[in-house]
């Protein structure tokens, strides 16, 4: 767990990333949303929706190569869902992208079948989700805000209970 | 009959010039004389890349980088042809991926543990997965090899 770098930009370079961000997610410029770090090239969107900022999460098949919490390594949803739930105590919940007292959500999208990215939701019930290995983290207002040709569409949302310690 | 003194140096001798003797196979002696000390390349010499290479490699690094900007998936990114196009550079490419890595980052350390021998590889395996310990292993390393 960590936490990333927060974005220090001018006003001038912050629009320039909002623009950019706009073109790759049309969705955004219906949506309130901002990018809140620096671009790092030292966790991915999964690491992120996991909370972790120092690693590379994917079920590739060279251990060498990608961090994957779970012995199975496979780019099927099932798999992601496992790894999710054995690692982080999530448990699908269908398609409720809603703010749920009490729990804690991620969210899995796919393009084609394929998983492609993963966003978290936070306390205001806003998402974050880093962009791919090289990008910013952005929240986002709604999981559509990075749907789109580059993710595809949101299909299963996992939570789990908050601990309050 | 054997000669044991070798007979004078034709030619301008130097510090480093010596005489080998051999004996063929019908007992006939032959000295040879060997100018200079032999030379082995250096792995900077050896891997020292072209200007053309290094435009090529500036290119592909890019296409690489801008292709894969908003990918997460590791198995995409590290079968894009830009990418596999850099590890078949060899060993010319090893400065290059270095100073890459230095300047801009990026997950090359796969092409680094393609191109180099398993046995020179520097990260530990506590490092597997961890980008920036990987990263930190092999700029040392490209340090220390006067690659980077």
């Amino acid at each position: 767990m960590g936490t990333p770098q927060p974005l220090t930009v001018s006003q001038l370079e912050l629009l320039q990333i909002r623009a950019q961000l706009i073109g790759w997610f049309p969705n955004l410029r219906h949506e309130h949303f901002e990018p809140v770090s620096t671009d790092s090239d030292e966790y991915n969107c999964i690491a992120w929706a996991a909370d972790v900022v120092d690693d590379y999460w994917w079920p590739h098949p060279n251990p060498a190569d990608s961090f994957w919490p779970i012995q199975w390594r496979s780019e099927e949803r099932a798999c992601f869902i496992e790894a999710f739930r054995q690692s982080r105590n999530y448990e699908p919940c269908g398609t409720d992208f809603s703010l749920e007292s009490g729990y804690e959500k991620v969210v899995l999208y796919e393009r084609n079948g394929t998983p492609t990215h993963m966003a978290r939701q936070l306390e205001s019930g806003r998402w974050v989700s880093k962009c791919g290995v090289w990008g910013w983290d952005i929240v986002h207002q709604s999981i559509h805000g990075v749907e789109g040709s580059d993710y595809g569409s949101a299909v299963v949302v996992m939570r789990r209970p908050i601990l309050r310690s | 009959m054997a000669i044991d003194t070798p007979p004078p140096i034709r030619g301008v001798p130097t510090a480093e010039s010596r005489m080998e003797q051999t004996t063929t196979a019908d007992g006939v002696t032959v000295w040879t004389i060997r100018q200079g000390r032999p030379h082995r390349m250096s792995v900077v010499e050896r891997n020292e890349p072209t200007a053309q290479d290094v435009a090529r490699f500036q290119r592909l690094a890019e296409q690489w980088r801008e292709e894969t900007f908003l990918s997460s998936s590791i198995t995409a990114n590290l079968a894009h042809p830009a990418y596999l196009t850099v590890m078949a550079m060899g060993e010319k490419a090893l400065p290059l991926i270095l100073r890459e890595l230095e300047s801009r980052g990026g997950q090359w350390t796969t092409a680094l543990r393609y191109i180099v021998n398993q046995d020179d590889y520097p990260d530990k395996p506590a490092d597997i997965g961890k980008p920036r310990e990987l990263k930190e292993a092999w700029l040392t390393w490209g340090r220390r090899n006067r690659l980077l």
